[in-house]
């Protein structure tokens, strides 16, 4: 077994040991999407859920509120700063959530994010980013609190 | 690894095919059905290419174990008294090579040994402890392993928690095969705000804390940290001290959301003082205590490498409520909640490495 795998074996299981669980995202960066709020007409959701398939839902918002929860909301979520190369772990997903901004110039922006176990994998702006916190639970909060702005299509 | 595993398994398999005595024929016939049970087990497991051998473990108290690798990730540890596996991962590398001439020593998990004459090598931290060491390592092993064995069927394991009955248990909620606290539903159900900034050891803090509101002292949590209905607020992506409970925790540890035990021991001891409540917080490394805090009727927070939720593979850092068992106080088994949605909230924890426990306790 070489040096590497060793090392590799030890971070898996001393860091555990003697490290933290969770991760301090302080100092990581933001979503940071291409346009305004303002540039965006509507919403178009689709949540997939692969293991509660009744919970499976489509959103629709071209109210200022809903179109603005989505996008604050992914405009105060940290993002791990190295890029992911590999699509692999996207693979396991449970729930995924698909949405589509519509913008005034008639273009269209999509951003996915893959919740697979404790991480969510962000796939935008051609780039894959791990976030290793609850993803799932804080969005369905976001739509649920804004529920007045959404038409929700089963 | 194919060709090292390959050597090793050449060399071992030399040393099993030396002339048996007599006495070492019922080691043999152990060897082969260990063999046989950790190659199955391995291809169950989805242990990619299971290498065609097994690699034997010593500890200081003449116990032998059996290790299965893959070809290139999966580890296995395997008990042949009561034929069951200590630890078993399809993920994780090995971490042992097999390729020294030196005995290998195993003290239960996160404790692997090369043994070089009188000197153990530790091949989790790559340093050298004394015999003496080694052997406050076997004590401490050697009652897990009993543990461990005497749980290894759902007769032995309620004739263990019969003997283990005194006068701490209180009212344990039997369910099938699980066994909860009491109240244990206040953890399962409970509204708990989200862990949107990788602060899952805090969010732990938060249910016990709520747990022990609701079932030993009112004053626990204030007002403005419930909502309407008396549970706890949710902000979700929001940080807010003034109304987070768990926000305030990590408030309270400076700022940092990443945990371990000690780090929620402290928030949880800084948060009782500060609301005037008389409590006491502990940490251990591993599992110690883990197992009579539940016997105590009373939920823990468990560190470590732990299995993702919604069953996907391979382990993840991460830090739950454990408040219940199912057969088993061995590793696996915990009941627990996740701190995630509501999916989550009851999980068999199987297999994963406890780094250390947090426990809470009113006064």
């Amino acid at each position: 077994m070489g040096l590497v795998k060793r090392k590799a074996w030890i971070t898996l299981l001393f860091l555990p040991l003697l490290v933290s669980c969770g991760t301090d995202m302080r100092e990581w960066p933001y979503i940071e999407l291409s346009f305004n709020s303002a540039e965006v007409e509507n919403i178009h959701i689709d949540y997939l859920d692969k293991k509660n398939t009744d919970q499976t839902r489509r959103y629709y918002s071209e109210e200022k509120e809903g179109i603005d929860s989505i996008y604050n909301l992914l405009e105060v979520t940290h993002v791990d700063p190295k890029e992911k190369s590999s699509t692999k772990d996207l693979q396991e997903y449970v729930q995924k959530v698909s949405i589509y901004f519509s913008l005034n110039n008639n273009d269209m922006y999509d951003f996915k994010a893959y919740i697979c176990g404790q991480d969510t994998y962000f796939v935008y702006s051609d780039e894959i980013r791990l976030f290793p916190a609850d993803f799932k639970s804080v969005f369905l909060k976001t739509i649920n609190d804004n529920a007045e702005y959404f038409t929700v299509i089963k | 690894m194919f060709l090292k595993g390959l050597l090793a398994s050449c060399l071992f398999g030399l040393a099993t095919l030396a002339p048996l005595s007599s006495a070492e024929l019922p080691k043999a016939n152990e060897f082969a059905e260990s063999k046989t049970i950790c190659r199955e087990t391995a291809k169950l497991e989805g242990i990619s290419n299971p290498v065609d051998n097994i690699y034997k473990l010593k500890d200081l108290s003449k116990n032998t174990f059996y290790t299965q690798v893959g070809e290139k990730d999966g580890f296995m540890v395997y008990d042949p008294v009561v034929k069951s596996f200590i630890e078993k991962s399809r993920k994780l590398v090995s971490p042992y090579n097999f390729s020294e001439a030196h005995d290998y020593y195993y003290f239960g998990p996160m404790n692997y040994y090369e043994r070089i004459d009188d000197k153990f090598y530790s091949l989790t931290d790559k340093k050298f402890i004394d015999l003496d060491y080694a052997y406050s390592l076997q004590k401490i092993f050697d009652s897990q392993l009993k543990t461990f064995r005497e749980a290894q069927s759902k007769e032995a394991y309620k004739a263990y928690l019969g003997k283990r009955a005194n006068s701490k248990v209180r009212y344990s909620v039997v369910v099938g095969d699980k066994t909860y606290i009491n109240n244990y539903k206040i953890i399962r159900d409970c509204k708990h705000p989200s862990n949107y900034d990788g602060s899952c050891g805090y969010v732990a803090a938060t249910i016990i804390l709520y747990f022990r509101k609701k079932t030993a002292n009112d004053r626990l949590i204030g007002s403005q940290y419930l909502d309407a209905n008396g549970e706890l607020n949710d902000t979700g992506a929001t940080k807010d001290v003034e109304h987070n409970l768990k926000d305030k925790l990590v408030d309270l540890a400076g700022g940092n959301p990443a945990s371990w035990g000690k780090s929620v021991r402290d928030a949880m001891f800084d948060y009782s003082s500060e609301v005037n409540v008389s409590a006491s917080a502990t940490y251990y490394f591993l599992k110690i205590g883990l197992e009579d805090e539940l016997i105590a009727d009373r939920p823990a927070i468990i560190f470590g490498a732990l299995p993702q939720k919604n069953g996907n593979s391979g382990l993840g850092n991460h830090a739950v409520v454990a408040y219940g068992v199912e057969k088993t106080w061995w590793g696996g088994y915990y009941i627990v909640n996740y701190g995630y949605d509501s999916d989550t909230a009851e999980v068999d924890l199987g297999f994963g490495f406890v780094g250390s426990v947090c426990l809470f306790k009113l006064l």
